[in-house]
């Protein structure tokens, strides 16, 4: 179980810390519908996810979309005689029929079993901005103002959470502005695999090495607010490389072991983590917010269809089968119905196709779709699929539901905490993809 | 302080770690005497250069570690290392990465352009840069073409290269229909397999009337492009590169200047400086007809630039790490093992892995990066070899120091770093430790172990 700052404020005079980990022994949470130890897992397609091809209308029922999709996209709509397997159900407001992408095949398959939301219309309100790094600052912030020091889940993690842990990791080369919080507590890492300083045996006293470093990396009164902050990274690198190191990766059964792509990589690393934290509540991470980055969405030219090898289709692939395998990997733990998976965009692309044939391909839009994943997902579709019959000035359809909602809906239903402590210009009202408890 | 007062040691090894990538005693002896506006004439004066990365038609992994290997070399030649420098920072500028381009040939000349063009006249490196192969490539610009242009250089023109998403005051530098009328003026490159350089095709080309940059001074109408079939550039009244270098922002100051002055000052000085600074530099960017390194040198005789937040402020780059230690510490390699060492720092060279290339200042913090360059510095004290580190204890330590402390402050002096009283006890205490071993054991274990806590402190990743 994590610790909550409030929970860590109330038990601090009532219950010992287990010794060598950070875990008390608290009540559970009282409320049945929000799980004991909630893990959320952030994929961020980044570039710029083509929406319209990810969620693809099949029919004109309520709105002609699917003629104007076939009208704005000769080279790149997806024929519907090939949608026929990835089916979903309708558009909850308009009743023109839905289906995801043929690539997605894995993702159709949790939709059959109910565990997958498909938000429709998410996206930036008012006047969306169409710089990759803008979006993306506003995704991660929480705030359509743009980034301005904290993320959301770093102010959730702030407001909530123990300050003194790390309950955070963001895997990459640079980390999520999303985890982004006062204590400064989230970690950063390229990979967890390995993450260990390797014993020379030709250079030894290592320990001694590293308990100087201990000591070096040690808080000092007189630190200035950069050394304060690198002293705190080198004192993070040490004190996680007991945990990530002892972490088993390979050869108990992950379905994510083998890669193929980077994705499944960094989820496989996620999901070895949280086994080991179940099988090793003493010396635990305690981490449950993840976030992962999936890049190569901005698909200005060469977009494809839903051939093999085309280059949205081969990324579409996968993330589905990538998270397929992590949701497999999870039932298998026992593990699903405490994993929350969201996968988002920083915006979707333009309505109609640029260039023609093979480099045909679709520039920066607006509104995009999410995928909520997870044991306790109500699956199904939840918003209407943006009409294109009423494009704007640009060419992009209309945002329908606010991003900020989606976080609000976890906030509330996944973390148990009051959304409008953590996201400016609420309240949000939030989405059914999660039951209200 | 003014340009013809005496640099002085400390100025001198500040100069060089930011012009270069750090002083050897050597370098100090001759710059330390020098004054600043010398010193900087010195680092700026051209250097003719034949030598390209090492590129293969069969581009595996290995052709890859040895243009960065090679790269390395180059940034550690004395002689060259401002125009490294910033080939390094127009590589990260202009990102375009092997990821996403595993083309040796075409980023090799790419890496070129960066380092022949890379202190000379912008206007002529943006304009390589538009029809270079590479970019081309990487940014779809070979296959727009009109009536339906891709956006995809046109923004990263607009908000990566050139202008900014948003100026000073915080207003947007252009809308959205400023990218897609950018986009079609920049329609019509067409790339052959084998060909350098991208020319436009009369037919690909959107030759309609476009406007760019409505409601500012830069607003133009008309037939707007780069160059015509012939490789002929358009006139600067409708360049679109000349365009940019005519857009004022919402302050009414030339948007390009003051967006690469800020760049260029915060690559070599610090992050965030204030307004009158930048446009100080811009001015001298705008009058010397944007040439780089004209703008270069008003940073680097800038007061500022010496001055104590540009000593303290920002976070030393996986390179300026790596390639510092190894010079003031005299020791050799062969590179052989840094470009995966700079890799697991998150510096791979030829591979910045984001849009705005590699990382820079507060996002060197993280954890795992942490753990990296504990590693590097651990490898780098323990080298014994040239295949990977050579480092020789007996050559950094004073032979002649009589204590611990003489010897750990010879070293710290020699890093040039000032670490927390509690921190330099920490290097004490673990050289204490060294009692009853033989001479030898306690140069192999102890000082090594030293140096690779002392290339770990806080103080010595920052700069």
């Amino acid at each position: 179980m994590r610790v909550t700052r409030r929970r860590f404020i109330q038990g601090a005079g009532a219950t010992a810390l287990v010794a060598g980990a950070h875990v008390l022994a608290l009540p559970r949470r009282a409320r049945a519908a929000l799980p004991v130890d909630p893990v959320v897992v952030l994929v961020e397609l980044s570039g710029g996810n083509d929406a319209l091809n990810t969620v693809v209308p099949l029919n004109n029922v309520g709105v002609p979309q699917r003629s104007l999709y076939d009208a704005y996209r000769p080279d790149l709509a997806i024929p519907a005689v090939d949608l026929a397997a990835t089916q979903i159900g309708v558009d909850p407001v308009n009743g023109t029929g839905l289906a995801l992408h043929p690539a997605l095949t894995g993702l159709a398959g949790l939709y059959g079993m109910g565990k997958l939301a498909v938000l429709n219309g998410v996206g930036i309100s008012g006047t969306a901005p169409f710089d990759h790094a803008q979006a993306a600052e506003i995704w991660a912030a929480g705030d359509p103002a743009g980034f301005a020091g904290t993320g959301w889940v770093g102010r959730y993690t702030d407001g909530e959470l123990d300050p003194a842990l790390p309950h955070a990791l963001s895997l990459g080369v640079r980390a999520s502005p999303t985890f982004a919080s006062t204590a400064m507590n989230a970690l950063g890492a390229p990979t967890l695999d390995p993450f260990a300083l390797p014993d020379d045996p030709l250079f030894p006293d290592l320990a001694a090495r590293r308990a100087a470093w201990q000591a070096i990396f040690a808080a000092d009164a007189g630190d200035d607010a950069l050394v304060a902050a690198l002293r705190r990274a080198g004192a993070q690198a040490l004190a996680s490389e007991p945990t990530f190191s002892a972490v088993v990766f390979d050869g108990w059964g992950s379905q994510l072991e083998n890669g193929p792509s980077p994705l499944h990589e960094d989820l496989h690393q996620v999901v070895s983590l949280l086994r080991y934290d179940v099988l090793f509540p003493a010396a635990a991470s305690g981490i449950g917010l993840f976030h992962v980055v999936q890049p190569g969405y901005d698909t200005h030219a060469q977009q494809g269809t839903d051939n093999s090898g085309d280059r949205h289709a081969t990324l579409l692939s996968q993330l589905s089968d990538a998270l397929a395998k992590f949701y497999a990997d999870l039932v298998a733990l026992g593990l699903e119905g405490r994993v929350l998976v969201l996968a988002y965009s920083e915006f979707g692309r333009r309505a109609r196709q640029n260039g023609v044939g093979e480099e045909a391909g679709t520039d920066h839009g607006s509104p995009g779709c999410v995928f909520a994943l997870g044991g306790a997902v109500v699956g199904g579709v939840y918003g209407a699929l943006p009409g294109l019959d009423a494009l704007d000035a640009v060419g992009n359809p209309p945002v329908l539901c606010d991003f900020r909602r989606v976080y609000a809906t976890v906030i509330a239903r996944w973390l148990g905490a009051t959304p409008d402590d953590f996201l400016p210009g609420g309240p949000f009202t939030p989405i059914d993809f999660l039951p209200a408890p | 302080m003014a340009a013809t007062d005496i640099l002085g040691t400390s100025d001198a090894a500040h100069l060089l770690r930011r012009a270069g990538f750090g002083a050897s005693t050597r370098d100090l002896v001759h710059f330390a005497p020098l004054t600043r506006a010398a010193a900087v004439a010195e680092l700026l004066a051209p250097k003719p250069r034949r030598a390209k990365p090492p590129a293969s038609a069969r581009d595996t992994a290995a052709t890859l570690s040895g243009m960065q290997r090679w790269w390395l070399r180059q940034m550690l030649a004395p002689r060259t290392r401002l125009q490294e420098r910033l080939a390094l920072f127009w590589s990260g500028h202009f990102a375009t990465s092997w990821s996403e381009l595993p083309d040796s040939v075409r980023l090799a000349r790419q890496n070129m352009l960066f380092r022949s063009l890379g202190l000379g006249p912008f206007r002529t490196l943006l304009y390589e840069v538009t029809r270079d192969g590479a970019m081309l490539l990487f940014r779809d610009g070979a296959s727009s073409e009109q009536p339906q242009a891709n956006e995809n250089y046109a923004i990263a023109l607009l908000g990566l290269y050139a202008l900014g998403p948003t100026d000073a005051a915080g207003m947007p530098n252009y809308t959205q229909t400023d990218v897609g009328q950018l986009a079609r003026a920049l329609t019509g490159y067409r790339l052959g397999p084998k060909d350098a350089f991208g020319h436009v095709e009369a037919d690909a080309f959107d030759s309609g009337l476009k406007t760019l940059f409505a409601g500012n001074t830069a607003e133009t109408s008309g037939n707007l492009g780069v160059e015509d079939a012939t490789g002929v550039q358009f006139p600067a009244a409708t360049n679109v590169l000349d365009l940019l270098f005519a857009h004022r922002d919402s302050q009414a100051r030339p948007t390009l200047a003051r967006f690469l002055a800020r760049q260029l000052f915060e690559f070599f000085a610090y992050p965030d400086p204030d307004l009158a600074l930048v446009d100080q530099l811009a001015d001298a960017f705008v009058a010397s007809g944007y040439v780089t390194g004209a703008l270069v040198q008003a940073i680097l005789e800038h007061d500022a630039f010496y001055g104590a937040n540009a000593r303290t402020s920002t976070v030393k780059s996986p390179v300026e790490l790596a390639l510092q230690s190894l010079n003031v510490l005299g020791a050799k390699s062969s590179l052989v093992a840094l470009p995966a060492a700079l890799a697991d720092m998150g510096m791979a060279l030829f591979d910045p892995p984001l849009v705005d290339g590699w990382n820079r200042g507060g996002d060197w913090l993280d954890a795992g990066l942490a753990l990296a360059r504990i590693d590097f510095a651990q490898a780098l004290a323990a080298g014994r070899s040239g295949s990977t580190y050579a480092l020789s204890p007996t050559r950094i330590f004073d032979p002649r120091a009589t204590d611990d402390a003489a010897l750990v402050d010879g070293l710290l002096a020699r890093l040039d770093v000032v670490p927390s009283a509690t921190s330099r006890q920490v290097l004490l205490d673990y050289l204490a430790g060294a009692v009853g071993l033989t001479p030898k054991d306690r140069v192999e274990r102890k000082l090594r172990g030293v140096v690779a806590l002392a290339l770990s402190l806080p103080e010595f990743q920052r700069h």
